[in-house]
């Protein structure tokens, strides 16, 4: 598993976990990210025997589901079609996309150091939104990632992820809108289910 | 108003405006509406679409490439990490970096970033010289003497140069028009490529060129397999790709 596979797991999975863990409270967004990062990566370089890579894909999806109530990186890659889903399916729909990219990105997992992982001062874009660059390094080789956060309601939330300057929403949202040309969303989702069980 | 009450009524007029007890301040809202994530709004930067003219033909040759990375390349790399240690393989990687100074250079030079070339030079001259011919990398622990990569494609879009179109090249994969011609400039001054190139014989420089191929071709192929993998719609998973880091390479 290269370093930019792990980038792209933790882009997506410990990008997503971070809006939520502790919701509640009045977190700065840096610490809410910080927080919800390294608890992906101790599950992901867990050592112990029993930690198989199967194991470890579970927990991270059942953590996803125990704390996701909403996945603002995924449903603004879908856009409009998002609303098109009903509640079941758009649960489905956000289980489906992160096992897809969970199991693609960490077939080799065991292969790989555990990264260290810092992370710069947020940057304001905008009154309500930040963005907090970080950097990844394992065996002298550094990726930088940048998490992009907004003050919503209900607290800070992630809404776009950068790995090496490429948007995960952005890279989505073309391949979906690629597929909306001919297709439908009952078909993607069917799609979906499709490529995983393949995998 | 006596003189005392109005200087009284200015002041504490002026200690609410300064502690921001104004009765506008009171229930303002202090978080962005969840909708106005949904929007093309800005957020996420402007959309940066690449015009697809050649998609029939591009798809053939993506297919082609798909089939050459996972039956020909990807065996022949697992045999090359089989046989060539970790730190070799860092080495040759290292050392194929090195020699690709003069295209980071050129690309410098062309967007007149001249503090950016000094550093690449001074990297390049620690790297040959400390580094026992590129081997090694010395200079990535000294601040400063890493600056990002630079070619002649990237001086092109920084001069305001649009892509043109997308292209798939053969066994090469993703480029453009602009960074096509851009990579022209870079063959020009790269020792190893041709017409310039400062290796003589043939086969020798095939040869080179082959070793660094093979050695990048592990982390390539497992890169590539992932993102495979992860993709609704590869073609436009790696088209996106493309077009994004470039944009991103470009503006830095």
């Amino acid at each position: 598993m290269t370093l930019r596979s792990i980038c792209f797991v933790l882009g997506l999975a410990g990008g997503l976990y971070a809006a939520r863990v502790g919701s509640e409270e009045v977190l700065a967004p840096e610490k809410k990210l910080k927080s919800g990062v390294s608890e992906i990566v101790e599950i992901l370089f867990d050592g112990s025997p029993d930690a198989s890579i199967e194991v470890k894909r579970d927990k991270i999806i059942a953590t996803l589901d125990a704390k996701l109530t909403s996945d603002y990186v995924i449903r603004r890659a879908l856009g409009d079609h998002w609303t098109e889903l009903s509640d079941d399916q758009q649960k489905e729909f956000i289980r489906l996309i992160t096992g897809l990219v969970l199991l693609a990105y960490t077939h080799k997992l065991n292969e790989e150091y555990k990264p260290a992982i810092s992370f710069d001062a947020p940057i304001e874009l905008t009154q309500f939104t930040v963005e907090i660059p970080s950097t990844m390094t394992t065996r002298n080789r550094q990726v930088p990632m940048a998490y992009r956060m907004a003050r919503l309601k209900s607290g800070w939330e992630v809404y776009d992820v950068y790995v090496r300057g490429i948007s995960l929403t952005q890279n989505y949202r073309s391949q979906f809108k690629a597929f909306f040309e001919t297709k439908n969303v009952a078909e993607l989702i069917s799609f979906l289910r499709q490529k995983l069980s393949n995998q | 108003m006596s003189p005392s009450s109005f200087f009284r009524t200015v002041l504490i007029g002026a200690w609410l405006a300064c502690f921001g007890l104004r009765p506008a301040a009171v229930g303002a809202q202090d978080y962005i509406e969840e909708e106005a994530l949904f929007r093309e709004d800005g957020l996420n930067g402007p959309a940066r679409p690449i015009a697809d003219p050649l998609k029939g033909f591009n798809k053939k040759i993506f297919r082609f490439n798909d089939h050459v990375y996972v039956k020909v390349l990807k065996p022949m790399s697992r045999g090359y990490e089989n046989v060539m240690p970790r730190p070799a393989r860092r080495g040759i990687r290292n050392f194929f970096s090195n020699l690709q100074y003069p295209v980071r250079l050129a690309g410098s030079l062309l967007q007149f970033k001249f503090g950016r070339a000094g550093r690449e030079t001074g990297r390049f001259l620690i790297n040959t010289t400390v580094g026992l011919g590129g081997f090694l990398n010395p200079a990535k622990k000294i601040e400063g003497l890493n600056p990002p990569a630079e070619d002649v494609g990237q001086a092109l879009g920084r001069w305001g140069i649009g892509h043109g179109f997308y292209v798939v090249l053969p066994l090469l994969g993703s480029t453009s028009l602009r960074d096509g011609i851009g990579g022209l400039g870079d063959r020009a001054v790269h020792p190893l490529s041709t017409p310039y190139s400062r290796v003589d014989d043939t086969a020798t420089r095939i040869g080179i060129q082959a070793l660094g191929g093979v050695n990048n071709a592990p982390g390539a192929i497992s890169v590539y397999e992932s993102m495979m993998d992860s993709a609704v719609d590869p073609y436009e998973a790696f088209k996106d790709a493309y077009t994004q880091t470039r944009a991103a390479q470009v503006e830095q």
